[in-house]
């Protein structure tokens, strides 16, 4: 067996520069898949976060209706007994309360849909960041009656710090909503579409002025880490009576930035496995070579008493061996590569960061740096070895020993 | 008793197309210890009778018995490992294999049917300083002379103490020297390991250093000869 084996490594030194040239062809598309997987994941993952932080969270406790329906009739009860289930499930790190409705807003010279974003500014921090962006004024406290405006709304209603803004609206439940607020200040969303339509108030005001006390139109959950949210997600809706309550996930809340996503990937996977299939070709190629070189050994191995299955046992371990000195230099050169990467992302130029600014992202190429990424790689390109192995090893099993040894 | 006896052994190729005799009602037997040569002109058919003989191909009508075993029945596997366990070969060239020394191409053989590393060592130096290779044992086949290489596969094929050792044309590609230093070898290793030795040559220079020789002609048997030791 351990004779096989030394047999069937000293085979691929024979001809040293071909089997470095068919490893290093495994080598360098292990790195530029292992580089081009990490790239998409790791922009996927940012624009995910980004999405996630500004628009809908990672989970949301909702009303049953909402989603369907999102009107603040479809608002529900944020009381003890909720709180004290959300305080009893493990892996929540923190929860973000909003009640969100579309409003009217008015001044002097126009009107405009808003949406009203009644918050706790302090949970609202840990989620999104949201006090860096702060373009004007200051903060509002929790007892504040006064609003901030998104700036790219600012703009269209011609509004600045120390305006008033009047808002109306459908109340809970039939009562009207209206109320007249000073603007105290303006603050950048990195979501276009939310930046032109945005106002933050304090919850306690927009509970009030909907005259919906206590009440919220979404809970938002963050996980303890953002792996378990489906499990999360689970564990809530085993607790929460789905007569009253839908817990929903980012990954439901978006499917279309999911789908999208998917594509994405999809086709960078296809421009992958074409790689993989030039390469393949190339091993298959080399050990084709192999093979027919060496007919007339392998007609005296067999005819002095080797068994097929032994003789194509070596061929394979050849095959094998290969692209596994390719894939293992693959991995080993491109870890630090990709570490170095995840680390020190490549930064755009100016006028990509201004693009990538209006998205909230940092203007990066960020890279994942996910050892499934690597393990994928491996198991991917082994697959196609086996694959190829086996052709050497039909061969064998088909060899006329005569005239194989006649060659 | 016989190690080998053919039985009517014909062999014809190519049946279909344009049937070609190579070996006609040939009847021979061989005894434990002999040392023969096969002669006769290109395309006599000395190749295809070893290559019966060896089990490596097989014939179209009558039967091969090697210690009352009928090999013309084996299916292919029981073939191979009889060739293992039984037979030893040496071929006109290119015996070896070329990614392992001297005292492993040697050892080969013996690893293959599992026999004791220690055993194995002991034997594969024991006979290459027979061969007069004992100080070539780590050389490469590439590194060793067409004559030394030829030593190699003796043997090799000796190692293992088969039942016999078929040699096709084993000087063909020597010079004289080393022509008449290999059948000497082959002699002298036939002599003191008492193996069964059967080779094929159409080389006048060593075919009078075999003590029996078998004439064909035509695929038939034209003159079997004594010469006595
Ligand atoms: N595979 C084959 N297919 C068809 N005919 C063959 C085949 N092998 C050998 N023959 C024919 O059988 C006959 C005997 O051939 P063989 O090789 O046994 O002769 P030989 O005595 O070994 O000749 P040489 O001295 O040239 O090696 C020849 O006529 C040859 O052409
Ligand atoms: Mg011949």
């Amino acid at each position: 067996m351990k004779m096989l084996f030394i047999l069937a490594w000293r085979n691929l030194w024979r001809n040293k520069r071909r089997t470095l040239i068919t490893a290093s062809s495994v080598f360098f598309a292990v790195i530029l898949a292992l580089v081009a997987e990490s790239m998409t994941k790791g922009s996927h993952e940012a624009m995910i976060s980004n999405m996630v932080k500004l628009s809908t969270g990672y989970l949301q406790l909702q009303d049953s209706l909402y989603e369907d329906e999102p009107s603040v009739d479809h608002a529900f009860m944020y009381d003890d007994t909720l709180k004290q289930i959300i305080r009893q499930t493990s892996g929540i790190a923190y929860v973000v309360p909003r009640f969100e409705s579309f409003m009217l807003a008015a001044t002097e010279k126009s009107t405009r849909p808003v949406m009203l974003r009644g918050v706790d500014f302090e949970a609202e921090n840990r989620l999104n960041d949201m006090g860096h962006k702060l373009l004007e004024g200051t903060s509002l406290e929790a007892g504040d009656q006064a609003v901030l405006l998104a700036d790219g709304l600012a703009e269209r209603l011609k509004m600045d710090v120390g305006d008033s803004i009047i808002l109306v609206g459908q109340g809970f439940r039939g009562m009207s909503a209206a109320g007249i607020y000073p603007v105290k200040g303006i603050m950048k969303i990195s979501l276009p579409r939310l930046n032109d339509q945005l106002i933050f108030m304090p919850l306690a005001a927009t509970q009030q002025l909907f005259g919906a006390e206590e009440r919220l139109t979404a809970l938002l959950i963050t996980p303890e880490e953002k792996e378990q949210t489906d499990l999360l997600a689970q564990q809530l809706r085993d607790q929460l009576d789905p007569k009253w309550f839908k817990v929903l996930t980012w990954k439901q809340m978006m499917p279309t930035l999911l789908q999208s996503l998917e594509l994405d990937r999809a086709s960078g996977m296809m421009i992958i496995y074409m790689l993989y299939l030039v390469v393949g070709f190339g091993i298959l190629g080399t050990v084709l070579t192999m093979m027919l070189e060496r007919q007339r050994e392998f007609g005296i191995l067999l005819s002095v008493g080797m068994k097929r299955s032994q003789l194509a046992l070596i061929t394979f371990v050849e095959t094998v061996f290969i692209s596994m000195i390719g894939v293992a230099a693959g991995l080993v050169g491109g870890f630090p590569v990709i570490l170095y990467m995840h680390h020190h992302p490549i930064r755009f130029g100016e006028e990509m960061e201004a693009m990538f600014e209006t998205y909230g992202m940092e203007a990066v190429m960020p890279f994942a740096l996910d050892l499934q990424v690597f393990s994928s790689q491996a198991v991917v390109v082994l697959l196609i070895t086996l694959v190829i192995g086996l052709y050497p090893v039909l061969k064998v099993f088909r060899m006329n020993i005569l005239k194989a040894a006649r060659n | 008793m016989a190690v080998i006896e053919t039985i009517g052994l014909s062999k014809i190729y190519n049946e279909t197309i344009v049937p070609v005799k190579a070996l006609n009602e040939v009847n021979l037997a061989f005894e434990q210890g002999e040392f023969t040569s096969i002669v006769g002109p290109s395309g006599s058919g000395k190749t295809t009778l070893l290559n019966m003989l060896g089990g490596l191909d097989k014939p179209s009508s009558g039967s091969i018995l090697i210690n009352q075993t009928d090999i013309t029945k084996l299916k292919e596997r029981q073939l191979i490992d009889y060739r293992l366990r039984h037979i030893g070969f040496v071929f006109q060239s290119y015996n070896l294999i070329p990614v392992l020394t001297a005292v492993e191409n040697v050892s080969f053989i013996m690893l293959l049917q599992k026999q004791p590393r220690k055993a194995i060592d002991q034997r594969a130096r024991e006979i290459l300083e027979q061969v007069g290779l004992g100080d070539r044992l780590n050389a490469r086949p590439a590194q060793l002379s067409g004559g030394q290489q030829q030593r190699v596969a003796v043997a090799r094929a000796l190692a293992s103490r088969p039942d016999f050792v078929l040699a096709d044309e084993p000087t063909a590609n020597l010079d004289t020297q080393s022509a008449f230093n290999l059948l000497d070898i082959m002699e002298k290793l036939n002599r003191d390991e008492n193996i069964t030795l059967i080779f094929s040559t159409h080389d006048q220079r060593v075919i009078e250093r075999a003590r029996r020789v078998i004439t064909l002609v035509d695929g038939a048997v034209a003159s079997d000869e004594n010469h006595g030791s």
